[in-house]
């Protein structure tokens, strides 16, 4: 139950009060119930009675309309309470999510984390709204009207009292023994989803190759396995939880079945009135309704603690620190001084690395896919910290300055454009956020992009969505480099494009690369080292650790890695299909 | 719920989820039918004193109802649950059958996201429907009709009573419902609104970030946050105060029961057990009854889950004319007079080409001129809007699709590999491949070497930990998968595109090894690679600009020329300070 105490200790006072408002109210509404039927029976028994007097019956009628007049009231009460205060909920845990995704290091946003925080934001944070504020309600409500309903009972007669929950031990035991049973099954269950889940997720993506192969069924054959395993451990756990449910309702049925005999014995030898027999069966028919819901709300309990679980872990992922004292560089000489880092055992590291990088110069990371070049730029930019060693940013050391004001000293161009559902004025505009029309198009103008803003029929104006505009690579390129030009950051990361771009856009790209970088202390991974040869300084990377370092005509002069890799790259460039 | 009839899973099952109803409802109605039993052992007392035995038999009898009630109960669960999963797998097939069948525009235009919700949330939606609220709306059809009928044979009078109310109940939902549906339209909009802006916060989180000093989109997406409360709390006072004021009637209709019967009672018209049995009886009939309004509301969820499943199963497959099972005799590919344009934006206009068989054409252009989709069309991912392309002299669309298939291989730009092993992968080419069949493929494909590097080799998962491919040695996979699948005819989409740059070389060499002796056609942007094939296409706002030799295009296209000068500019490019 430890989930439990979590999850309610998330909740503010507020909630707290509503949520408390809620349960009294669907307590109300039960007992509003139970009186309307106590007060039904009562009047049979007046009328019953050998003098009843006519005024008695007019006031039953009054009693009567009068409490489903309330419960009517207390419905409409309570499911709009908890409606609301669901609703304030989700709306504050999802506000929390926002903002809180804003403290985070960039590293923490990978593909796969985006993916799953939205399904954790729609699906969970839902999963929590019921759980707290229709679940619990209804819960604590059906206890409360179960102890008061109880508690009358005894009252009015302690031997039928004890019949009523006579087997009700034995009744919990067997669904908490059912359930302990059914664990397995339905763990197994739950992984048979999640492997058909991600069958699935698989298949749509990959479906241009599974179409160039259509011949082969292998990749839907093993999809289809996946379904039809889900479906058999669905069915056999839905097998164990009616053999649960049903032996649990059995010693329900048959816990009422001892009450009535018990009843009527004690009737038979005239220790109870056959009025009070009467209340006990129709009463007690109340009193078991909240242990009939259990099951629903065990089961619903089950999905909301994953969910929870979810919720929490990203609510609950280490940020940025807040600093005290921030420090704030005077000039960008970037400096690595015997850097080290390990991501993971062995999956990607940086091994005691010294370098410098003076302001206003490039410097570009060259080396084979996993040397290291991609994590030097991510350390930079604090993805991750650096587990031995210090990184400077104009002699101080980048985790003494706040993390916001690090990143506003960065433009990082990335392989993947991101652009938002906005016109391409705000998309630009992301980079500053005042800035006037004139500096927007004088950015675009440096990007090499506003030609063909312009030749846009809404120009400016035009809205970037998926269908509305089709933007090339390269023209998403050179939106994002107009961007940076706004920022107007200090230091420059610049991760060059690979994929295929035709030769017009690819000069565009080259010309406002040069615009941007012009004056700002540069920093490239490099793929083609053409485009790298009068860099200020090459760092030639093998396995996380600096081989060589120098320009581009010394490094060629040492005949080493540099020198195959460019000679390898410059015979790749020799090579014609043909026949 | 016309819909249903659409979906053959539901079909299929609907017996077996109406005879759980039944049995469920049998259930219901022997626990009511022990209550009043007990009532009877309460008038036996109140009206005669019966003997012990007589007691209990009754009690037995009650005993025996109970138990048979829960196993029913119990029974009606287990049927119930086990059609319904029945069902959803059967309709995660047909719908696996039916997105086989599409084309790849369909593929494009509904997200991979929305297709796996479809798939695992809406259809798990449908269980709770097939399992629950279908056998629940048997449930309270049957015994609103059980226990009227036994009412109205106790006192007819009581009867007509209890249901006094249910006419101005119907008039009210009939009309509130219509209302409720305006509302549930507006709200399902604005629900709609917030999720695509948190999708897209979400998706544009890392920019975000990047210029957090500047930006207004969090509070952009928290006003739509806002906004959409606002509906959901409208929404809910819509239906929560109609619904409590029904509620009212509905436990109205006990309290008419209750005080018609003590009218009677005080004028001795009906007896005192007669009148309890028929409040006992007016107390389930209600409790039924108020099942149906929460019925009702659940309706709209699973009405939105089976609509979403339905708009993929309605989506048209392809429409192939006629399906001949013929051999080629040659592989020249020709396009006829062909266009195509997707939705409303024409990508390729008036297009005639012919493909030499064991020739080279390259298609160069700029981005967007409609390359790539000529090349999508003769894998059929298309149909042609008008004209037709044939291979061998047959329209493409009269082949058999594994005919087709067999004859076509095609190296992606975005390399798409499986979570499955390195050996698995390549064998996607052809599944009846030896393992010593895909090495040599993968040895002409240059991955060999690489894939014995890693700790498992060929079994290897692709995408796990230490598994990292880099884009080269990715591609290089693929490629080996294309030889395997030995097609006459290869399509390279930008394939010769630097993807890994360091590994240049070993791509090249792959290719020249897969593209000997066949049919090749080659999207390609780096034109100093294709100079030497036979025909370059060029390609110009959804035109085939020129068709020639590469001296013969450069001497006669001023778009070919320009695209030359330029890239050799790149070449000589530098970043530079």
């Amino acid at each position: 139950m430890k989930s439990f105490s979590d999850i309610f200790k998330m909740l503010n006072k507020y909630e707290r009060k509503q949520l408390v408002l809620t349960t009294l109210a669907w307590t109300l509404w039960s007992v509003f119930g139970v009186l309307t039927i106590v007060l039904i029976l009562l009047m049979g028994q007046e009328i019953a009675s050998d003098n009843f007097a006519r005024t008695n019956v007019y006031y039953y009628w009054g009693a009567i309309i009068a409490t489903f007049i309330l419960k009517g009231v207390a419905f409409a009460y309570a499911h709009s309470k908890a409606h609301f205060t669901g609703y304030a909920l989700m709306m504050r845990i999802r506000n929390e999510f926002i903002d809180k995704m804003k403290m985070f290091s960039l590293g923490f946003f990978t593909k796969e984390r985006l993916g799953n925080i939205s399904t954790i934001i729609h699906h969970d944070v839902g999963k929590i709204e019921i759980l707290t504020s229709h679940i619990w309600t209804k819960l604590v409500s059906d206890v409360l009207t179960a102890l008061i309903i109880g508690i009358a009972l005894f009252i009015l007669d302690w031997r039928m009292g004890l019949a009523l929950i006579s087997l009700l031990p034995v009744a919990f035991f067997s669904l908490w023994y059912g359930g302990i049973k059914g664990e397995k099954t339905h763990k197994e269950n739950r992984e048979n989803m999640a492997d058909m889940v991600s069958s699935f997720v698989e298949y749509v993506k990959g479906i241009p190759v599974i179409k160039v192969f259509s011949e082969n069924p292998t990749i839907t054959n093993q999809l289809q396995e996946r379904i039809g395993k889900f479906r058999k451990s669905s069915k056999s756990a839905a097998v164990v939880a009616s053999k649960t449910i049903g032996s649990y309702f059995l010693f329900l049925e048959l816990c009422f079945g001892v009450l009535v005999a018990i009843g009527a014995y004690l009737v038979l030898g005239n220790e109870v009135s056959i009025y009070v027999f009467a209340i006990f069966i129709i009463l007690g028919k109340e009193f078991y309704k909240p242990f009939l819901n259990a099951e629903t709300y065990l089961v619903f309990y089950i999905t909301a603690k994953d969910s929870f679980g979810r919720v929490a872990s990203v609510l609950q992922h280490p940020t940025m620190q807040a600093l005290t004292t921030s420090k704030t560089p005077t000039s960008y000489d970037i400096c690595f001084k015997n850097v080290s880092f390990e991501y993971e055992e062995n999956a990607f590291n940086i091994v005691d690395t010294s370098f410098k990088c003076r302001e206003g110069t490039i410097t570009a990371f060259v080396g084979s896919s996993g040397a290291g070049k991609t994590t030097i730029t991510n350390l930079i930019a604090r993805f991750w910290d650096v587990c031995e060693g210090s990184i400077m940013i104009g002699g101080i050391d980048i985790r003494d300055i706040e993390y916001d004001e690090l990143l506003s000293m960065m433009g990082i161009v990335m392989q993947n454009v991101i652009l938002f559902n906005d016109t391409i004025a705000e998309n630009i505009k992301v980079g500053k956020k005042n800035a006037t029309k004139q500096e927007i198009e004088k950015a675009a103008k440096e990007a090499m992009i506003h030609d063909f803003i312009i030749s846009l029929p809404q120009g400016y104006d035009t809205l970037i969505s998926e269908d509305a505009v089709n933007l090339s690579g390269g023209q998403k390129q050179r939106i994002s480099i107009a961007r940076m030009m706004l920022k107007d950051a200090p230091i420059i990361i610049l991760d060059e494009m690979t994929s295929a771009i035709d030769p017009i856009n690819e000069r565009k790209i080259q010309k406002a690369m040069n615009n941007l970088i012009k004056g700002r202390t540069t920093l490239v991974i490099a793929h083609h080292l053409h485009t790298i040869r009068y860099a200020n300084q090459i760092i030639v990377l093998d396995e996380g650790r600096i081989v060589e370092k120098g320009k581009h005509d010394s490094l060629l002069k040492l005949d080493g890695i540099y020198k195959k890799l460019w000679d390898s790259q410059m015979q790749a460039k020799e090579w014609e299909i043909a026949r | 719920m016309k819909n249903n009839e659409e979906m053959k899973g539901i079909k299929k099952q609907k017996s077996k989820i109406n005879f759980a109803g039944l049995v469920m409802a049998l259930s219901v109605a022997f626990g009511i039918l022990s209550t009043v039993l007990v009532m009877n052992i309460f008038s036996e007392f109140t009206v005669v004193r019966q003997s012990h035995n007589k007691v209990v038999v009754v009690v037995a009898i009650i005993c025996a109802l109970l138990i048979t009630k829960a196993l029913l109960y119990a029974t009606a669960l287990w049927i119930s649950h086990i059609a319904a999963y029945q069902s959803l797998s059967d309709i995660r097939e047909q719908m696996i059958e039916h997105l086989k069948k599409m084309p790849l525009a369909f593929f494009q235009r509904r997200s991979s996201g929305e297709l796996t919700k479809i798939i695992n949330y809406d259809v798990e939606k449908i269980e709770l429907l097939l399992a629950h609220a279908l056998p629940d709306r048997f449930v309270v059809m049957a015994l609103t009709c059980i226990i009227f009928v036994s009412v109205m044979i106790l006192d007819w009078r009581l009867g007509l009573t209890m249901i006094a109310f249910i006419p101005v109940i119907a008039i009210i939902m009939t009309l509130i419902s219509k209302w409720w549906g305006k509302i549930q339209l507006r709200y399902a909009k604005s629900l709609a609104e917030m999720s695509a802006s948190l999708m897209e916060y979400i998706a544009c989180i890392p920019v975000i970030k990047a210029f957090s000093g500047e930006e207004t989109r969090s509070e952009k997406v928290k006003d739509k946050l806002r906004e959409n409360i606002k509906w959901e709390e409208y929404q809910t006072k819509a239906t929560n105060i109609p619904i409590g004021f029904l509620s009212i009637l509905v436990e109205g209709g006990l309290a008419l029961v209750a005080i018609v019967g003590s009218i009677l009672l005080m004028n001795n018209q009906i007896a005192v057990d007669k009148f309890f049995i028929i409040i006992i009886l007016s107390i389930g009939f209600y409790g039924v009854i108020s099942k149906l309004y929460f019925i009702a509301g659940t309706n709209v969820m699973y009405q939105s889950a089976i609509n979403n499943v339905n708009s993929v199963l309605d989506e048209k497959p392809l429409e192939l004319v006629e399906r001949e099972d013929t051999e080629l005799e040659n592989y020249n590919i020709s396009f006829n007079n062909v266009s195509f344009s997707y939705g409303e934006t024409a990508v390729l206009r008036d297009t005639n080409l012919n493909f030499q068989q064991r020739s080279v054409t390259a298609l160069v252009g700029k981005s967007g001129s409609g390359k790539s989709t000529l090349a999508n069309l003769i894998m059929r991912f298309w149909l042609v809007d008008e004209g037709e392309i044939t291979i061998g002299g047959v329209d493409i669309r009269a082949l058999k699709e594994e005919n087709l298939s067999k004859c076509i291989s095609m190296v992606q730009q975005d390399v798409f590999l499986f979570n499955t092993s390195i050996l698995e992968n390549i064998r996607l080419g052809n599944c009846e491949a030896t393992d010593e069949e895909i090495i040599e493929a993968a040895k002409k494909a240059r991955i060999h070497d690489f894939v014995i590097s890693l700790p498992n080799g060929y079994k290897t998962i692709v995408g796990e930990k230490g598994a990292r491919l880099s884009g080269g040695e990715k591609q290089r996979i693929s490629i080996a998968r294309a030889m395997l699948k030995k097609a006459p005819i290869i399509i390279l989409d930008e394939a010769t595109a630097s993807i890994d740059p360091y590994n240049e070389k070993l791509v090249h060499e792959a290719i020249n090894n897969l593209t000997k002796d066949k049919t090749l056609i080659v999207i390609a942007h780096h034109l100093d690679t294709i100079v030497k094939a036979d025909q370059i296409v060029l390609l110009d706002k959804e035109r085939v600009v020129a068709a020639g030799t590469h001296v013969e295009l450069l001497n006669q296209e001023e778009l070919y020329r320009q695209l030359w000068k330029e890239q050799e500019e790149c070449k000589q490019w530098g970043l530079q300070v």
